[in-house]
């Protein structure tokens, strides 16, 4: 199978699966005897049935369930996702202006996570035992084991109350929003480079800073691990005695025979922390007033906002399986071996 | 494992091997590996620590975690307060004390539901193989894309808001969340999202185990297939579910703290380390003490049970070693 068709077939994989997730989030969404009337009707309106019944009409609620998911399903496959009950907005419009913000925090976690997991975990590897294994080692623990609320809130406290470092809370300092209004990707960093200010660059990077790495910490644990084990593993191989055996240099044995072959669990480990991520991202956009789709997501839940969760869960696994696809692809630049395999 | 052992036995005296306490030498010898390694026996004997600090909290604690005593809010830590008091005048030592009963119980009681739902269905499905192993997997994979705080969230928004209002079938659920403080919502959320890697993680085992030479040994010598599945197959695969149990132990403790973070865990008055920060952050600015001992216990608690379930694992399987 070639790489195209490779892509080509799990591209049209992901239609069952986003069908199954929106079936699913329906189901659970519209079995619970909760009802979404109760949360958005007054106490007087909720004893008016004509009121209760116009609004249940208004929103499909008075048909029956498999009717409703069939208008729902249609009405997605035109990218209609519905209506928000909360902000009486098209989900699709509420998305678009959140995702960029979670977007930019979750990569921007993400890459903090490689740049400085992936050296530590090589580092640890090679200086089994010593200091700096232990120090790494620590590193990932705290990462691993500090909740990601406490670790926000702490630094914000240190760098932001204390030390005044970093800027506080929200994506810009004060009344710069307007300044970068010409959203292009709506990520802050990338518009503002795209537009040429480099100030305001500047300062969304140092708003971004703390955020970012306070979510990805517990990647970040986990990449130094991963990497750190396979790593020792690959070390031990024939092919790396034999480079080493002709004389090749360590700095080239170790990056360019050893990384190279240890970094498929850790790209693993990437792929599937991704999600966690964007799960972390709830509490993150919580502490840091960041207006992105972790809060959404909650206020949705929270209010039984039935439209706006069901097009949250599948932008989400949206995303999900988009970022493994593009993980078991980067398989194939890694392994050759793996690109001629019968996958 | 007992692999090389259960070959050379293989034959007539394949029965005598088969004598329970024979059998029971991979568990012990399991247990005596894990005494051996530090970082698990130090993890062990702070995991019982706070057990037993759970379990006597009425006896433990100074203060009950209902007295409030609005006339000192916000004291330093003192002899008669040790960790200091929060802004209800609340003793803090006695709240973390209380607060270990909550993110034990959870730990353990959702670690049991998520094994007690997992299992059966990953074995099913790797028993039974076909149209039933193909359907649970899909659901599987499908319920895995699914955001999992997000179902969590709804189905605590659902517990708090609507189950207290219930009638019926569901008023004895609702009493029964009320007189745990909340936590059985944490619980019914937890089991229903994270019994799918445990299921994942038993349908693998008892694939691979299948075909495995001391399982064709095993039938070749006539044992019958029931006490393969019961002498062989479910303590073989059970191993990494014991791991994986033990190392989701602090994914729902870090689960529980985040839900009361956010105001969606255990109702007040019912002490949770994560409401605890919560709590504090609010003075964070002029009490930043308020926000580390409940941090604290969590870390170690976590930390304990990842050494424990990495000692596990070792202990358990050997070959694994060092990975």
């Amino acid at each position: 199978m070639t790489m195209q068709q490779f892509i080509l077939r799990r591209l049209l994989l992901m239609i069952p699966l986003l069908i199954g997730i929106s079936l699913i989030s329906f189901i659970i969404s519209h079995s619970l005897p909760a009802d979404p009337v109760a949360a958005f009707l007054s106490q007087k309106s909720m004893e008016d049935p004509v009121i209760v019944a116009t609004f249940r009409k208004q929103w499909g609620l008075d048909r029956p369930l498999w009717e409703q998911y069939w208008i729902y399903l249609k009405n997605l496959l035109q990218g209609n996702l519905g209506v928000s009950l909360r902000t009486h907005r098209p989900v699709l419009d509420d998305l678009r202006q959140f995702l960029p913000a979670s977007m930019e925090l979750a990569i921007g976690a993400t890459f903090y996570s490689i740049f400085l997991g992936i050296p530590l975990g090589v580092v640890s590897a090679i200086k089994k035992d010593k200091l700096l294994d232990h120090i790494a080692r620590v590193i990932s623990l705290v990462g691993v084991s500090t909740p990601v609320f406490w670790l926000a809130l702490v630094s914000l406290y240190i760098f932001y109350f204390r030390l005044g470092w970093l800027p506080g809370p929200g994506r810009l300092d004060a009344g710069m929003e307007l300044d970068v209004q010409a959203n292009i990707t709506g990520m802050y960093t990338i518009d503002t480079l795209l537009q040429g200010k480099f100030d305001t660059f500047i300062i969304a990077v140092k708003h971004l800073f703390l955020p970012a790495s306070v979510l990805g910490i517990g990647t970040l644990g986990l990449v130094t691990r991963i990497t750190r084990s396979s790593m020792l593993e690959v070390m031990c191989q024939d092919y790396i005695r034999t480079a080493r055996s002709k004389g090749l240099r360590e700095r080239m044995v170790i990056l360019r025979h050893a990384l190279k072959n240890a970094l498929i669990p850790t790209v693993t480990v990437i792929g599937l922390s991704f999600g966690g991520i964007m799960a972390g991202t709830v509490l993150t956009e919580t502490i840091f007033t960041w207006p992105g789709i972790g809060r959404y997501a909650y206020q949705a839940c929270t209010k039984l906002d039935f439209p706006a969760i069901m097009g949250v869960s599948i932008l989400i696994a949206l995303i999900f399986s988009t970022v493994n696809l593009l993980v078991d692809i980067s398989y194939a630049f890694l392994d050759p071996r793996l690109r001629t395999g019968g996958r | 494992m007992s692999q090389s052992e259960q070959i050379r036995l293989a034959g007539p005296s394949a029965a005598t091997f088969e004598s329970p306490a024979r059998h029971r030498s991979l568990w012990v010898d399991a247990f005596q590996r894990l005494l051996r390694n530090k970082a698990a026996v130090i993890g062990l004997g702070f995991i019982l620590f706070v057990v037993l600090v759970a379990i006597f909290a009425d006896v433990l604690a100074p203060y009950s975690y209902r007295d409030q005593d609005l006339g000192s809010v916000y004291q330093p830590p003192s002899r008669e307060h040790l960790l200091g008091t929060n802004q209800y005048g609340k003793d803090v030592l006695s709240l973390l004390i209380y607060g270990a009963r909550v993110s034990i119980t959870v730990g353990l009681v959702a670690q049991l539901i998520i094994v007690l739902v997992g299992v059966p269905i990953g074995a099913i499905s790797g028993f039974l193989g076909g149209r039933v192993d193909m359907i649970i997997m899909r659901f599987v994979d499908i319920m895995y894309a699914f955001p999992d705080l997000l179902l969590i969230i709804i189905v605590m928004t659902f517990i708090k808001g609507a189950l207290p209002k219930a009638g019926g079938p569901l008023a004895p659920l609702a009493r029964l969340n009320e007189l745990t403080g909340g936590l059985l919502g944490v619980f019914i959320a937890l089991g229903l999202t994270w019994w799918l890697t445990v299921a994942r993680l038993v349908r693998g085992q008892i694939l691979s185990l299948k075909e495995r030479d001391y399982i064709l040994a095993a039938q070749a010598v006539g044992v019958p297939s029931r006490r393969i599945m019961v002498r062989h197959l479910i303590p073989n695969a059970l191993a990494p579910v014991i791991v994986a149990a033990t190392l989701g132990v602090p994914q729902a403790i870090m689960m529980e703290a985040g839900l009361s973070f956010i105001g969606m865990g255990v109702d007040p008055p019912t002490p949770s380390w994560g409401m605890m920060i919560q709590e504090g952050a609010h003075a964070i600015r002029g009490y930043p003490y308020l926000v580390l001992s409940p941090a604290a216990a969590i870390a170690l608690t976590m930390l304990s049970f990842n050494f424990l379930g990495d000692g596990l694992r070792d202990a358990l399987d050997p070959g694994m070693k060092d990975r």
